[in-house]
């Protein structure tokens, strides 16, 4: 287990960066990184980038050209959504917490999709709001914009390590409550997970708006092994349980994930917000960054069911040869994936406020 | 099985955090090198024309009394921010004689030109001290992380200002890296903006090629 939390780690850590600062002091790079034209994909990556820079510069070329082409919504959107597509296959610290959280959780596939897409919407509405704000209602310099988005960087990376801290708490105790549970069967050990997490997630999400905490910090061993034993989604890539269709908490208990994820907007994003407000298009910008979210969202969500099929294959094939052994082993993985989204959330973190 | 979802989870995981290219500054670049009349060179000029996007966003908020144009006042604080941020990434730079590489200053004189909504960077890098071509001089302008796209303007590479009356250029077009050289770039933490000297050099043919012959 330790191996595997350390191959994880070592994983991780080349990849880790600080808040990157702006070449220009101005838009910082999303994602930061290394070029990752190496390797048995890199002629997709560099295809990617290729695509990537094509799709944006049609991009602004259609916003620029909008007042003079009739299709020019269509082509826009179309644009919009092709470079979201795109641009989202490329770098992210977004996607790794997402696939590493689903990994983690277990959740279902649907809760999946449905984080991704609300992760990649609520990135595109502080885009808008950063604009809003900065551009339209106090028409402060790209200087303090791009100030604004490394400071919500920064919120983003403290709440990644937020998830990964509650996610750890729930893996771990769920564990001491597993063992303590009289059939260590699979779907109520996830359950035992599920339920934890859920009794925190509502407390960070009641704490966070300014609400009286709910029964969770007393959230210990007993009430994570005791918690399983009630309605639980245990769907796993079964049929969804109805149940979590109808809870109001479906999407509420990975309102940390979709807010670490999405609260940090896109350098780009924020880019053709103010191209098109300078072109008197602000409904157009919008229209675009929605339609970049939506394709976005798609290929986070494709990425996600990825993740969320690698553990339901796993869960199955272990559950089959009811190996007490192969269970633990599963459950070390989400621990170790927990732990990454910990570590990764806690460099980042650290990286970006020593380089204040 | 278990190493297979082991691997499939790095798959997805990797995938994910593998940082490729992202490029949201588009610059149409237009270099010079500064010669002294005993033919050493003294100095590197950019003179870089962010596209139309980048320009608005640079420009947001900047004409201070609402004029509607962008005087070299309004403009002078972004210019020196551009400037100032540019050092940690060695100015996108890299001049060699032979295979050394030349240490620059940071720039004293700099300007930002704002016309027909594109915003245009003029900045002089002093070389540190004046150093003769040599029998071969490359210079490269590059982001490796490719925020950054340059172009370099068709017929406007390369100016030579004040050499001597024998000294050529040729530019030469990107061409690609082998695959051990992309994964040893590929394992630098992003957190190391300067490249160690010999990948930035394997990182550099992924760049336009400016040579100099004299």
């Amino acid at each position: 287990m330790r191996r595997l939390a350390l191959a994880l780690a070592a994983f991780l850590v080349p990849a880790l960066a600080h808040a990157a600062p702006s070449p220009f002091g101005i838009a910082t790079p999303d994602g930061g990184g290394t070029v990752a034209w190496a390797g048995p994909l890199r002629g997709f990556f560099v295809w990617i980038a290729a695509e990537q820079s094509n799709f944006y510069r049609a991009l602004t070329a259609a916003l620029s050209a909008f007042a003079d082409n009739p299709h020019a919504a269509f082509i826009l959107i179309g644009l919009s959504l092709a470079y979201g597509v795109f641009h989202a296959v490329g770098p992210g610290h977004g996607k790794a917490v997402i696939a590493s959280y689903l990994l983690a959780t277990g959740d279902t596939l649907k809760r999946g999709i449905a984080i991704s897409f609300a992760s990649a919407f609520v990135q595109a509405l502080t885009a808008i709001v950063v604009v809003s704000v900065g551009a339209i209602l106090l028409n402060v310099t790209a200087v303090t914009m791009t100030r604004a988005t490394d400071a919500l960087e920064i919120a983003s990376f403290a709440l990644i390590a937020i998830c990964g801290v509650w996610l750890l708490w729930s893996k771990t105790f769920g564990r001491h409550g597993d063992e303590a549970a009289p059939v260590p069967h699979v779907h109520d050990a996830s359950c035992a997970i599920n339920h934890g997490r859920l009794g925190l997630s509502g407390t960070n999400l009641s704490g966070s708006l300014g609400g009286a905490p709910r029964l969770a910090f007393t959230a210990g061993p007993a009430v994570a092994a005791s918690s399983s034993s009630f309605a639980c989604d245990c769907g796993h890539g079964h049929a969804p349980d109805p149940r979590t269709l109808t809870a109001p908490l479906t999407l509420k208990s990975a309102w940390t994930a979709i807010l670490a994820v999405g609260i940090r907007p896109c350098s780009g994003a924020v880019i053709v917000l103010v191209f098109a407000l300078s072109q008197k298009l602000w409904w157009v910008g919008i229209l675009s960054v929605l339609a970049m979210a939506l394709g976005t969202g798609v290929t986070v969500a494709a990425l996600a069911a990825l993740a969320v099929k690698a553990k339901d294959i796993a869960l199955r094939v272990s559950n089959r040869g009811d190996s007490p052994v192969a269970l633990r082993v599963i459950r070390g993985l989400e621990i170790a994936a927990a732990a990454g989204i910990l570590l990764f959330g806690l460099a980042m973190l650290g990286g970006a406020l020593a380089g204040l | 099985m278990l190493n297979r979802f082991l691997i499939a989870s790095l798959a997805v995981i990797g995938s994910t955090l593998a940082a490729s290219a992202h490029p949201h500054v588009f610059v149409d670049a237009r270099e010079e090198i500064v010669f002294d009349p005993s033919g050493k060179m003294t100095a590197i000029r950019h003179v870089w024309q962010f596209d139309e996007a980048f320009t608005s966003f640079a420009v947001q908020g900047l004409d201070a009394n609402g004029d509607g144009k962008l005087s070299d006042e309004e403009l002078k604080p972004l210019a020196k921010v551009n400037v100032e941020s540019l050092k940690e990434y060695r100015y996108f730079t890299n001049l060699k004689v032979g295979n050394k590489h030349i240490p620059v200053n940071p720039p004293t004189e700099y300007w930002l030109d704002f016309h027909s909504g594109r915003l245009t960077l003029f900045y002089t890098l002093p070389l540190r001290t004046p150093v003769a071509p040599g029998p071969e001089t490359t210079l490269e302008v590059f982001d490796p992380e490719y925020f950054v796209a340059f172009n370099f303007v068709k017929g406007h590479q390369i100016t030579l200002d004040g050499a001597p009356a024998s000294c050529t250029t040729t530019v030469r077009a990107p061409h690609a890296l082998d695959d051990a050289t992309m994964a040893q770039i590929a394992a630098i933490p992003a957190d190391q903006p300067d490249l160690p000297a010999e990948l930035a050099d394997a990182a550099a043919s992924l760049a336009t090629l400016i040579s100099v012959r004299c």
